[in-house]
């Protein structure tokens, strides 16, 4: 019944063929192409943001996923990430015509100890969902080495250190400040 | 006494917020380089092959396809591809090849880059391989501006039906595949 039909059609250039020059269908950057993550115990989370830069006259949406390389393309003494779940970001965003968008990426590790100490990588793959015969893709390296510790579940985040260094501080001279009241009063009534 | 006391509640104090110090010793660091960006741009994006027939091979130009650096970092190019789809019918598909080897319903990609040793093809599969050269190097663009060119050939699926020792397809269809190339901070 089909057997009219001598030949299959394999149709991937209608838009070149219609448009008089060649043009690309996307063009778009993304920054950093890599981040590194050092002394993240076990337990902790930690959270950065990657810009995507739509450079096109029309808006597009990005897929986000994980990836993990082979070896051979990980850095050296890199290990392959136990576990992409540990990775929370938008798998979709919205970019408008000529403008960047950030999306938030969180690295949590779970507080067993088994995980202290360790240096990983993971690939995180950014590309449009519009595609054409060939797409662009983009792998941002992800670089994650544990500190020691573990088993207490805390979050703390990159600043969360400096917050706890002055809360200790305003203590300390709280109570130096009462000392030196008491001993004071007590010098006076003497 | 009272002396006493006061030197003792400021040291427990202090024991108190002595885990909160040893924390703050082991503060996280994340390193981000905010002004280096990842960017290429492939032309043509586009591969109009037209009507193909059964167990056949197609071939472009072997400079078909310019891969530029349009960032500020090196990157290492890699490639992949994807099993064809009918338009119409994504069910239904053409299997990319794995091992160089087409069949019915299995067809095969392969790259070629520019200048490198005549019919030098790399198989083309679905998990993702650094583009190389046939001397093994890998492709990697230093800069901003750097460029590779590379081709591609297509070996199309066995025969669906053979009449009078001559293969056909089934008709009619329009089959749809996607190529890749990723490209990651060297």
């Amino acid at each position: 019944m089909m057997r009219q039909h001598k030949y299959i059609w394999f149709v991937v250039a209608l838009v070149v063929s219609l448009l008089p020059s060649p043009v690309l269908a996307w063009s778009f950057s993304v920054s950093p192409p890599e981040v590194e993550i050092d002394n993240l115990s076990p337990g902790q989370v930690a959270e950065f943001n990657l810009t995507i830069h739509n450079k096109d006259d029309i808006s597009h949406t990005f897929m986000l996923t994980t990836h993990n390389p082979e070896e051979s393309e990980r850095r050296p003494e890199r290990a392959e990430f136990p576990n992409s779940t540990w990775l929370s970001f938008p798998h979709q965003v919205e970019v408008r015509a000529n403008s960047a968008a950030k999306a938030k990426v969180k690295v949590a590790i779970p507080p067993q100890q088994e995980w202290a100490g360790k240096n990983w990588e993971i690939w995180l793959s950014i590309t449009p969902e519009d595609k054409d015969f060939l797409v662009v893709n983009y792998y941002m390296r992800i670089l994650v080495s544990t500190g020691e510790g573990g088993e207490r579940i805390e979050t703390v985040s990159p600043r969360t250190g400096s917050h706890i260094v002055l809360t200790v501080g305003v203590i300390v001279l709280l109570l130096l400040g009462c000392g030196i009241y008491y001993f004071r009063r007590k010098v006076k009534a003497k | 006494m009272r002396v006493i006391s006061f030197i003792l509640v400021v040291i427990l104090a202090l024991i108190s917020c002595s885990p909160a110090l040893a924390e703050d010793n082991g503060t996280i660091t994340i390193t981000i380089l905010t002004d280096k960006y990842i960017e290429i741009t492939l032309e043509p994006t586009e591969w109009n092959i037209g009507d193909v027939e059964p167990n056949t091979e197609y071939m472009t130009n072997p400079t078909w396809c310019t891969t530029t650096n349009s960032g500020n970092c090196a990157v290492d190019i890699h490639i992949e591809g994807e099993d064809a789809v009918w338009v119409d019918n994504p069910a239904t598909k053409w299997t990319l090849s794995d091992d160089g080897d087409n069949a019915k319903n299995t067809y095969v990609l392969w790259y070629h880059i520019a200048y490198d040793d005549a019919d030098s093809y790399t198989l083309i599969t679905t998990i993702d391989t650094q583009m190389k050269k046939a001397n093994e190097d890998p492709i990697r663009l230093i800069g901003n501006g750097d460029n590779k060119q590379f081709g591609l050939k297509l070996l199309t699926p066995e025969a669906d039906f053979t009449t009078d020792d001559v293969g056909y397809f089934y008709g009619g269809r329009e089959m749809k595949i996607t190529v890749t190339i990723n490209a990651v901070a060297a």
